[in-house]
């Protein structure tokens, strides 16, 4: 099993945990679509977390991946009790934002809410060939 | 990203990835080809194998402003598994999708 864990501050930094899954998932040979939905969800999941620190004046959050031939989680920590509305939308958005939580839902095999003493999880898998 | 004109047609070719690197961009051009003249605006997304959820605020923005307007937006080339993504997000009923550019044109044509 492989891990890794990174410090997430910047947009080109949410750029390199993309890579990060994308390298990850091509090692574990998971299929191409199955890459680019990781990469995806990778980017929405931190983009979540990234706008929040900013609003709340956080300078980073964390990110950490555990990889296995058939299966690799992705799970986002975030300080503070904010919590990320896992609701599958009913309705037609037709505006700027508010779809980032509905892909990864749709983009994944598993999406949960995971909350601990100081910090909120997004925790997220796929297995390969699901 | 190309803006070009064909017959009274204009599209906007995008031939990269969006992602959080470029997305600003993304949405300056897409106001460009708003701001364009033509009634009959196409999306060309066939070269696209990525997409966020950033990129597809600004398609239905635009597609919106485009219709207050009284212009058209439509989408075409959506490529797998980008077309899993605009299903989850049901573009499909606030705008018209079609596989290629040709038909996006011939459908602009009759109406």
């Amino acid at each position: 099993m492989k891990f890794i864990s990174k410090r997430i501050k910047t947009k080109e930094d949410i750029f390199s945990a993309m890579t990060v899954t994308e390298e990850l998932a091509n090692e574990q040979e998971f299929s191409i679509h199955d890459v680019i939905k990781m990469r995806l969800a990778t980017e929405e999941a931190c983009t979540n977390s990234y706008e929040y620190c900013r609003a709340k004046g956080m300078s980073y959050f964390l990110i950490k991946w555990s990889a296995t031939p058939s299966l690799i989680e992705i799970t986002v920590r975030q300080k503070g009790k904010a919590s990320f509305p896992l609701i599958e939308q009913a309705d037609v958005n037709t505006g700027l934002r508010g779809r980032g939580i509905a892909l990864m839902v749709h983009l994944m095999d598993k999406v949960e809410i995971r909350r601990r003493k100081n910090c909120v999880e997004l925790y997220m898998n796929k297995w390969k060939g699901e | 990203m190309q803006i070009y004109q064909r017959s009274r047609v204009t599209i906007l070719d995008i031939k990269s990835e969006i992602t959080i690197k470029n997305s600003d961009l993304f949405r300056t051009t897409m106001q460009r080809l708003l701001n364009h003249p033509s009634l009959h605006l196409i999306l060309n997304l066939e070269h696209v194998t990525y997409l966020n959820s950033s990129a597809l605020g600004i398609i239905a923005d635009i597609a919106i402003k485009a219709k207050e307007a009284e212009k058209e937006l439509v989408i075409t080339g959506i490529q797998s598994p980008m077309n899993e993504i605009f299903e989850v997000v049901k573009f499909d009923t606030f705008m018209k999708i079609f596989s290629t550019a040709e038909e996006a044109i011939d459908y602009f044509e009759q109406h």
